[in-house]
């Protein structure tokens, strides 16, 4: 019986060593360019956080207070000085939409932003969906970031993260905030994956 | 030992309720309809539309990268999209000509043309996007066909997982879904006049697809008979 106990033990110590490691180390972003990483810039534009969305109705998401803060707050503890921008194009006239924005390929973002920018950052808010079940509830998120170099007018880095989990116990996970806890984690992910400015 | 079978006795039915009744209460995953600049107008009718072959796009949810195997399963979903989208121009009055594909058959200019548009597949479906580099492409394709339209469908499925349930019993929301986008794209004029684009979170199926066609002509016949 002690010898079970002591393998059951060793396994959870086990189990919780691994799961320390995964959250320790950095993951691989989906794209990144060699240079990017040898020398990344001290400063980058972050645009408006693009609302991606094809299904808007799943779930209430402001996207300034639940994306773009808590996203400007983890890039400058990754280092990074930001700039975040009020608006998509400076130098047309024009105002853009998020759906414009998301048929936009990289020599099409590369003209978006201040004109004197090297280093945009553009955020796509692409799935927060939300069901309630009988004793809790379930949530998803899907998040993917760009960074694109406007001279060269071609990506230096992508990345993607996905949260989808849900949560058994009643009330008690009614009150828990799910969902700016699943925005949170995939913007960790996102921003872990950018090489560290030191 | 006792103990242990009167808990198990116990809990396992209770657990297996539990769940049962989460799926059972898992609210079903929705198709819903999003809005572009033509999104509103109503189907077009006695006009001739040349049918572009179905681009399909399959990508990991969680890279977002594309995903390059199931080839014969793309072929067989393409073939099949284009002919439910065929079946519904038709009911709404509009004539169909072309196949859909590009193959053997396919004259060699016409073939040059629909592998040009192909490549520029992002452009030619978004409403969005300026046309002014496919226009040209366009008027070949009407000078060799006659045609007034041409029908251009993008099927974009996110491969991952289904809703369900995972241990120790929660329900997980599912990461797959489909999004099927059509549009009517003037020949002469190089533009969009008419656009649908339906989402569903469902997985991939034949079934999924055809919901969404069906929801996506749905949607238009009844916004034309409102206006």
């Amino acid at each position: 019986m002690n010898k079970f106990r002591f393998i059951r033990a060793a396994n959870a110590a086990c189990l919780l060593f691994c799961s320390m490691l995964a959250g320790c180390v950095a993951q691989e972003p989906v794209y990144v360019e060699a240079e990017f990483v040898k020398s990344p810039p001290d400063t980058m534009v972050l645009l408006p956080v693009v609302d991606a969305r094809k299904d808007k109705s799943a779930s209430d998401v402001d996207l300034q207070k639940d994306v773009a803060r808590p996203l400007l707050g983890r890039l400058a503890s990754r280092g990074y000085t930001i700039i975040a921008a009020d608006r998509y194009a400076y130098a047309e006239g024009k105002e853009l939409t998020s759906a414009e924005i998301v048929d936009m390929d990289a020599a099409e973002l590369a003209k978006l932003g201040p004109p004197d920018a090297r280093f945009l950052m553009i955020c796509f808010v692409e799935d927060v969906s939300q069901s309630n079940v009988v004793l809790g509830k379930t949530i998803k998120v899907e998040i993917s970031a760009v960074v694109v170099d406007k001279q060269r007018a071609c990506y230096v880095w992508k990345d993607k993260h996905v949260d989808s989990r849900g949560g058994m116990g009643g009330l008690a996970v009614q009150l828990v905030p799910m969902q700016s806890m699943a925005i949170g984690r995939c913007i960790d992910e996102l921003v872990v994956s950018l090489p560290k400015k030191h | 030992m006792h103990r242990t079978s009167s808990h198990l006795g116990i809990h396992i039915p209770v657990v297996f309720i539990l769940l049962t009744c989460q799926l059972t209460c898992h609210s079903a995953p929705k198709v819903v309809t999003e809005s572009s600049p033509v999104s509103s107008r109503p189907l077009p009718s006695a006009q001739s539309v040349y049918m572009l072959p179905a681009y399909v796009i399959v990508e990991d949810v969680h890279t977002g990268e594309a995903v390059a195997a199931h080839e014969a399963e793309n072929v067989s979903k393409a073939a099949m999209l284009n002919s439910a989208v065929v079946r519904q121009l038709r009911a709404g009055g509009l004539t169909v000509i072309g196949e859909g594909r590009i193959d053997d058959s396919t004259p060699g200019e016409l073939g040059e043309v629909l592998a040009q548009l192909q490549a520029k597949h992002k452009i030619v479906a978004s409403a969005y996007r300026d046309q002014s580099e496919t226009r040209p492409l366009f008027l070949r394709l009407r000078g060799l066909t006659g045609a007034d339209l041409a029908c251009v469908i993008t099927l974009r499925i996110k491969e991952g997982s289904s809703t369900g349930v995972t241990l120790p019993g929660y329900v997980r929301e599912g990461s797959a879904s489909v999004e099927v986008r059509a549009a009517l794209v003037s020949l002469v004029e190089g533009k969009h006049i008419w656009g649908r684009d339906v989402f569903s979170r469902r997985a991939a199926s034949d079934a999924t697809v055809a919901e969404c066609v069906e929801k996506m002509f749905r949607s238009s016949s009844s916004q034309g008979k409102s206006q």
